[in-house]
């Protein structure tokens, strides 16, 4: 029954996409996104449910920290293939609730349509192609944790610098990237701010950069310092975001950007010694490093749904971590490199396994 | 008179660990009435089976807390379940023949109350200790229907008493082997009471007569593992009408013997 009521929930929310798609150019824009944001409120217990006990602990992943799944870009083959169950952290309810209350930027605000209609878009070949498969809810919305993860992320920032600062003395005292650098107690290097940056570079032509290419919902005369703030500040909300909702629901975090990555594993330390975390954590990193090693050549010209049932079959998570508990690696005793090889091996063997059963069935 | 030699039966009273098995289970119907009132707040028919089963752990829940695995109480209890357990397999069996029969059990069970309200009106005698509660229960009565057009059924359900049920769910094993014997001490039937309430004397003389124990040394054969299956099965049928989570499911099944 409650697998019923997951798949009613998908199909009633792919309508509720597709009228939303439809009329999103239309005068009463706000109103058609606004059903998005009911539709969530109305199936809220329902959701809470389904989190709660369709699963056990652990054994389902979370693709999250992203604006889009992207499955015109096949990034849904490499997310299916860890794990029994899959959901895609519909950041949409997020968007239509930003879009309501920003007034601000009118830039931010038009790049928030367009990335709401895109957003809408892949949602629907989500049900259209994924169905029963992946399964989208908006996982944050129905998470206790917010309060806490701005606190943390509060804390997190300012411990960042020397002086011990909050909003007004920081605002005060820190105008232009220079002031903010000279105020750091951490080395620059830590500070990470576009996916792919050159980390050699130093962070006032970094921080240039990041200006250059992000548009932010903060008025065209913010200071450095503020645009600075707003930068670190939601990427650590994020990460605090993430790993606080993946531990309340018991979900491996699937994280694609490289940005968002770095920063749970640069805070998990303030967790303490938490075995579950720990667990969830080197499936995250696992989970991680396969997205970055997959070849989505290979699966060209493979059915989504052929491919799901073969990764399912052949337990890939399983060996991917009977090999990591052999080699006896953990967080303590990290190695990225054999951590690589061993996800590299189990694809190689599982893909020739699925193309000899593919020639002789 | 020389003095009695008495003994009594000792039977194992080792508790046995019910932490476990009671955890997993309430996560089980954590999980089911979340279910209703979160996906079917006014389905009838979900209401009464989960409404059954409840009354079936609280009877367990009681066993456990009070220790009651080796009393007679145990036995009214796991009486209980099997018959809770044979009626909610009987209303699933006969739901297609008659038009609500969700609802229609449920008035079974107030017409019942109501008859017991209207007899005790009709005495005009006053019970202020009594743990029956009559004005709560004439309440109860008229929750959401008036009590006029309520009916007084004073036969079976379905004019069919338990044995009947049983044998048209395929449950006569447990009615034969298990809820017969338990009835005896449900109404205190003399083989109950030798079993229970009396003791040998072993003195040739006294011609072996059987003493009452008033010091309560006499128990009986714990009721715990029987519990567990009958509360299995029963579990087992809202699994077949709603489905279960397989991980749920699993960790109840682990503590059958």
């Amino acid at each position: 029954m409650l697998i019923d009521e997951l798949h009613r929930i998908q199909i009633e929310y792919r309508s509720v996409l597709e009228t939303a798609l439809t009329n999103i150019y239309k005068k009463e824009s706000s109103a058609i996104i606004d059903e998005i944001g009911v539709f969530w409120e109305r199936n809220k217990k329902v959701v809470q449910c389904i989190l709660r006990y369709l699963f056990p602990p652990f054994e389902g992943y979370v693709f999250t920290s992203a604006t889009i799944l992207d499955l015109d870009d096949s990034e849904h083959y490499p997310f299916i293939s860890l794990g029994k169950f899959h959901f895609w952290d519909d950041p949409l309810y997020k968007y239509v609730t930003m879009l309501q209350n920003t007034e601000i930027n009118k830039e931010f605000d038009q790049k928030m349509r367009i990335q709401i209609i895109s957003t809408i878009g892949d949602n629907i070949k989500i049900v259209n192609q994924a169905f029963g498969i992946i399964y989208i809810l908006p996982i944050r919305l129905i998470t206790e944790a917010n309060q806490l993860a701005h606190e943390a992320a509060t804390k997190a920032f300012f411990s960042l610098f020397k002086d011990e600062l909050d909003f007004t003395t920081y605002k005060n005292n820190f105008k232009t990237i220079i002031d903010v650098k000279k105020g750091l107690s951490v080395g620059e290097k830590h500070i990470i701010l576009l996916d792919g940056e050159d980390a050699t570079l130093d962070l006032e032509t970094r921080f240039r950069k990041y200006k250059e290419t992000t548009v932010l919902p903060l008025s065209s005369d913010a200071s450095d310092a503020e645009i600075f703030w707003f930068g670190v500040y939601s990427y650590l909300l994020q990460a605090f975001d993430t790993i606080l909702v993946s531990l309340e629901h018991k979900l491996i975090p699937y994280i694609r950007y490289e940005v968002a990555f770095k920063y749970i594993v640069k805070i998990s330390g303030n967790f303490g010694d938490n075995e579950e975390l720990s667990d969830m954590l080197l499936k995250c990193i696992v989970a991680h490093l396969l997205h970055h090693n997959f070849d989505k050549q290979i699966i060209d010209d493979i059915d989504f749904r052929e491919y799901y049932k073969a990764v399912q079959s052949y337990g890939i998570e399983k060996k991917i971590f009977g090999d990591i508990k052999q080699k006896n690696l953990g967080l303590s005793s990290m190695s990225l490199r054999d951590l690589t090889t061993i996800i590299d091996n189990t694809f190689e063997s599982f893909f020739t396994r699925f193309h000899e059963e593919r020639i002789n069935p | 008179m020389s003095n009695c030699e008495l003994f009594y039966i000792k039977f194992s009273d080792d508790l046995p660990d019910t932490q476990d098995y009671m955890k997993q289970v309430k996560v089980i119907l954590e999980y089911y009435t979340e279910l209703l009132t979160s996906a079917n707040p006014l389905d009838n028919k979900m209401l009464v089976l989960l409404g059954i089963t409840t009354y079936s752990y609280k009877r367990l829940l009681e066993l456990v807390d009070h220790e009651l695995f080796n009393t007679i109480s145990g036995r009214s209890i796991v009486r209980t379940l099997i018959e809770d357990c044979i009626m909610m397999k009987y209303l699933l069996k006969h739901e297609a023949s008659h038009s609500d029969i969700w609802t229609e059990y449920q008035y079974y069970g107030i017409g019942q109350y109501k008859l017991i309200v209207e007899r005790y009106r009709q005495s005009d005698k006053e019970l202020p200790n009594s743990h029956v509660a009559y004005n709560y229960i004439d309440i109860l009565v008229g929750e959401y229907k008036n009590k006029e057009f309520i009916d007084m059924d004073t036969t079976y359900f379905d004019k069919q008493n338990i044995r009947g049920k049983a044998i048209s769910v395929n449950e006569k094993e447990l009615f034969d082997f298990y809820y017969d014997y338990d009835s005896a001490f449900e109404h205190g039937l003399w083989g109950a009471i030798r079993e229970s309430s009396l003791i040998k004397c072993n003195t040739p003389s006294h011609q072996y007569h059987c003493v009452p124990d008033i010091e309560n040394n006499q128990k009986l054969n714990s009721v715990w593992y029987d519990c567990v299956k009958v509360m299995n099965k029963t579990l087992g049928i809202l699994e077949d009408v709603f489905g279960l989570p397989p991980h749920l499911s699993k960790g109840v099944k682990e503590y059958e013997q």
